[in-house]
């Protein structure tokens, strides 16, 4: 029987070593009381097999070099490697070396690791672990270690080979024109579809290891010969400051790095497009992808930005200009529609035009409860059937969703509870702020209108002025690594206007947004400027 | 792209939008009134010749700014007139800009209560407003400037669109003769045209926030333009639509303007709280600069490294005069009675003073730069 309290001091050095294992890269300033001593073993194989004891997904496949070689052994994590790899790259080739080498190769070559990976492995990347921390980093991502017997080092092979989505449509950026291909839960996959549409040499890729416990990838991409060094930096910066035990989503990073949590409105693009990510690294913005999740960060993020379709780029400028004009008004109508409502019918109903103040006064006779109670009963309503249809199954979702709406319009204008103009009101609200692009930015919107309601429900158009002048200024305070929230407007070149509330014809974008600081701001050259060269 | 970007720190254009939005204030809704009454008919000529006075006053603090880089009023009037004398024109300006805010404010609420929310309190719509301004002084000056800039077609569109359709009521011979001879009347006008002016003088606590300041004059005077070519129209308008018996017998002429318009196919559909909006808004944009101006002055004074609370304090100050209970007939009389005199030493006695002493003296090897 083993002493216990040994085997708690084992139990607790193991936890620290873990701690310490899976922490390396994501805390920067770590406690010092992490880092204890490593476990116990006589070499690299043992310290493993006591680090992951208990762990049965840890498959070790002990194999014999020759008589004059070492035993080895082959570790992986089962379900995170490719196993017809391993056999093909690894195994096979260690097993036939070893039945057709002389014993002096055997003898020299089969006990150095390095040798081994020179003359022997068939795997494009292997790498030299030096101890127990790397060795169980690179079973943790995914890799395969061949370990020697009485050996403290190993070799680290890249074999990784999880099940994954394959590249499909986006699920919520829908687009008629464009590519089809969206982000996968694949960091490396979602670097190389950046890659194939940016074969630019100055495309940096910086990979993390953000999170203690999860250890997620973390890629930061830029174009380096576009993005400003200040803005990279400071991506570089929040990113390496980001201590958490786990990010399972690039929701995580973007709300540990934006600029002002307590802002309601989103300061980062996401986006599960890989056009739309291409599209603002040729801008000169910085691109975050994380492992496990499609959506991917952008920034910095302006308001302006929020509003744009990635086929707003790819339509001509004369449809484009009127769509982004309507999600414009959408978004302004989403805000105050139920807000201004209030205000004409329970404080100015005079500056109406008389007719439309009848019916209206009409419309509203018989109705049970106060105008602002009425309203907000139907954005309660609204609010209810818009998330009872998300968690529905797809296939009565969307059936829920116009039933509930029908039923609980029509019941409650019978019931007396709300007015047919209410009802037409929240329609007007609800399908505006489904028009907005970025959808958190249709409900951050819409959700904003409560306030807005509530100030024009006790002080009627003055209340919704000023709401509407406080969330003006909120917007103008606003900053995005540095860029004013509101940027292009504002005190910029004009040439940065030519993609913001109207879109100018694509041949007229020669230069990148200044406000973004692109070292390279030239876009454009004159020569592809169509037949009459731009002038027209 | 700074890390912690500097809301402080404004390119140059930006200066015309705050000498315009320093501008276009109360003054489109109670102007005419005054001028009616001491110009008669030939009060849009009285506010051609005080906009030559507003686009001195906005000239004079930035040519001695420019004199002295870096350097506010606080540092130019204490290098120019000793440490003491030039810390009591401070607190001169300093409680010029609390007063002139808290007028705009009892003007907005007394407006409010008498056209759109008959029952609310005063105070309830001046304690809303200031909590809305210090927001936006708290975060610094760019932000105001950027916020500031949407303003302007805010401001131009509706009044635009609003002035066309009263135009065809318009009898243009009510404005003629050019100059009926009455050059009291008009000096007079001229006068009470300028001191509507009053913000202006905010100008002194914008300047070293310019980075560069070289074409500082173009922008203060652009600026002064964009105000001068809209209110010369409005007045000339109302003179012709109303005449000026009318205009100077109204509390609020340009209000009654906008309430005799009529959309056609719209019966009864009344345009007047669209502009009133409008007005809000630049109030709003009046208040912010002047509580503004006085917490960064008092700032600088106290050598305080930041505004903030100083905003803060002066919002608590504003909200508390502004909901004084006054008189409107006691707050139009004292208007006309102080403001013209304020506003003419404030904006043109005392900078035509610096500037001559500032031209005497030789500017300091560095100046204080702000933040």
């Amino acid at each position: 029987m083993p002493d216990p309290a040994r085997r708690e001091g084992r139990d607790a050095r193991l936890w620290s070593l873990l701690n310490r294992l899976l922490g390396k890269g994501a805390a920067p300033q770590q406690d010092a009381s992490i880092r204890q001593p490593a476990v116990a073993g006589r070499d690299l194989l043992e310290q493993l097999e006591n680090l992951f004891q208990g762990a049965d997904d840890v498959k070790i496949r002990r194999i014999t070099l020759g008589e004059e070689g070492a035993e080895a052994a082959v570790l992986y994590i089962d379900g995170l490697v490719d196993a017809a790899r391993i056999e093909e790259t690894l195994l096979r080739p260690l097993m036939s070396w070893a039945g057709q080498a002389s014993p002096a190769e055997r003898r020299v070559v089969g006990r150095t690791p390095e040798l081994l990976a020179q003359r022997v492995l068939a795997a494009s990347e292997v790498a030299l672990v030096r101890d127990l921390e790397e060795a169980s980093a690179a079973l943790l991502r995914g890799d395969v270690v061949l370990v020697l017997q009485g050996d403290r080092q190993g070799l680290q092979i890249t074999n990784r080979g999880w099940q994954s989505r394959p590249i499909e449509d986006p699920l919520l950026e829908v687009t008629i024109r464009g590519p089809r291909d969206g982000f996968t839960e694949n960091v490396m996959w979602n670097t190389a579809l950046l890659r194939r549409r940016l074969r630019d040499p100055s495309l940096r890729v910086e990979l993390f290891s953000i999170g203690r416990r999860s250890r997620t990838t973390v890629a930061m991409l830029h174009l380096a010969s576009i993005a400003p060094d200040q803005l990279v930096q400071e991506v570089r910066r929040r990113l390496n400051a980001i201590d958490i035990d786990g990010i399972l989503d690039t929701g995580y990073i973007e709300q540990l790095i934006e600029d002002k949590w307590w802002s309601p409105l989103p300061q980062h693009l996401r986006t599960e497009r890989p056009d739309r990510a291409a599209a603002a690294l040729l801008e000169g913005r910085v691109v975050i992808i994380a492992d496990t999740t499609p959506f991917v960060l952008v920034v910095p993020a302006t308001f302006d930005s929020l509003f744009h379709s990635p086929e707003d780029s790819y339509d001509r400028w004369f449809p484009v200009n009127l769509l982004r004009w309507v999600r414009f008004l959408a978004s302004v109508l989403s805000l105050i529609m139920p807000g201004l409502y209030v205000a004409l019918v329970a404080y100015h109903p005079g500056i109406l035009p008389t007719e439309f103040t009848l019916r209206l006064m009409a419309s509203r006779e018989g109705v049970a409860f106060p105008v602002l109670v009425e309203t907000l009963l139907m954005q309660f309503f609204l609010e209810l059937i818009k998330e009872a249809g998300f968690r529905m199954p797809s296939s009565i979702g969307q059936t829920f969703g116009i039933v509930g709406g029908l039923i609980l319009g029509d019941i409650g204008v019978r019931a007396g509870l709300v007015s047919d103009a209410m009802v037409i009101v929240v329609a007007i609200t609800a399908v505006s702020s489904f028009a907005a692009v970025d959808r958190e930015l249709g409900t951050v919107l819409r959700l904003l209108g409560l306030p807005v309601l509530l100030s024009a429900a006790v002080l009627g158009l003055y209340g919704l002025t000023m709401a509407l002048l406080l969330i003006l200024a909120h917007l103008c305070t606003l900053r995005s690594y540095g860029v004013p929230y509101l940027a292009p407007y504002g005190f910029y070149p004009l040439s940065d206007w030519k993609d913001s509330v109207f879109r100018a014809p694509l041949r007229h974008y020669r230069h990148r947004p200044a406000y973004l600081s692109p070292k390279d701001p030239q876009r454009m050259g004159r020569g592809s400027q169509g037949e009459t060269g731009g002038e027209d | 792209m700074a890390r912690q970007p500097d809301n402080d720190v404004l390119p140059v254009q930006a200066l015309a939008i705050i000498v315009w939005n320093a501008l276009a204030d109360i003054n489109f809704l109670t102007a005419p009134r005054d001028i009616a009454q001491a110009a008669g008919r030939d009060g849009w000529l009285a506010v051609v010749l005080a906009f030559g006075f507003v686009a001195v006053a906005a000239w004079l603090p930035v040519r001695i700014c420019q004199r002295f880089p870096g350097m506010s009023l606080v540092e130019i009037s204490q290098y120019l007139l000793g440490r003491v004398a030039g810390g009591l024109l401070t607190v001169l300006y300093i409680s010029y800009w609390v007063v002139i805010a808290a007028f705009v404010l009892h003007v907005e609420s007394n407006l409010i209560t008498t056209t759109l929310l008959m029952e609310t309190p005063g105070w309830v719509l001046t304690a809303y407003f200031v909590l809305v301004s210090t927001y936006l002084v708290w975060h610094g000056l760019e932000p105001m400037a950027r916020m500031f800039l949407f303003f302007v077609p805010l401001y131009l569109l509706p009044l635009g669109a609003l002035m066309l359709p009263v135009f065809v009521d318009a009898e243009l011979g009510r404005l003629l003769p050019v100059f009926n001879g009455d050059t009291e009347g008009l000096v007079r006008g001229t006068w009470l045209t300028f001191a509507h002016g009053f913000g202006i003088s905010v100008v002194w606590m914008v300047m070293p926030h310019l980075r560069p300041t070289k074409r500082a004059g173009r922008a203060a005077l652009a600026g002064v333009a964009f105000v001068a070519l809209p209110a010369i129209a409005l007045t000339a308008v109302i003179l012709a639509v109303l005449g000026p018996e009318e205009v100077a017998a109204q509390t609020y002429p340009t209000l009654l303007l906008f309430e005799m318009i009529e959309v056609p196919g719209f019966m009864g559909f009344r345009l007047d709280p669209l502009f009133l909006v409008v007005w809000l808004a630049m109030a709003f944009s009046t208040v912010a600069l002047l509580q503004y101006a006085a917490a960064s002055a008092t700032g600088r004074l106290l050598g305080l490294a930041s505004n903030r609370w100083l905003a803060v304090g002066f919002g608590a100050v504003l909200a508390m005069l502004g909901a004084w209970p006054v008189k409107q007939m006691d707050l139009i009389l004292w208007s006309q009675e102080r403001i013209p005199w304020a506003v003419t030493v404030t904006a043109l006695g005392l900078p035509l003073v610096l500037f001559v002493l500032g031209h005497l003296r030789r500017p300091p090897a560095t100046g204080r730069r702000p933040g």
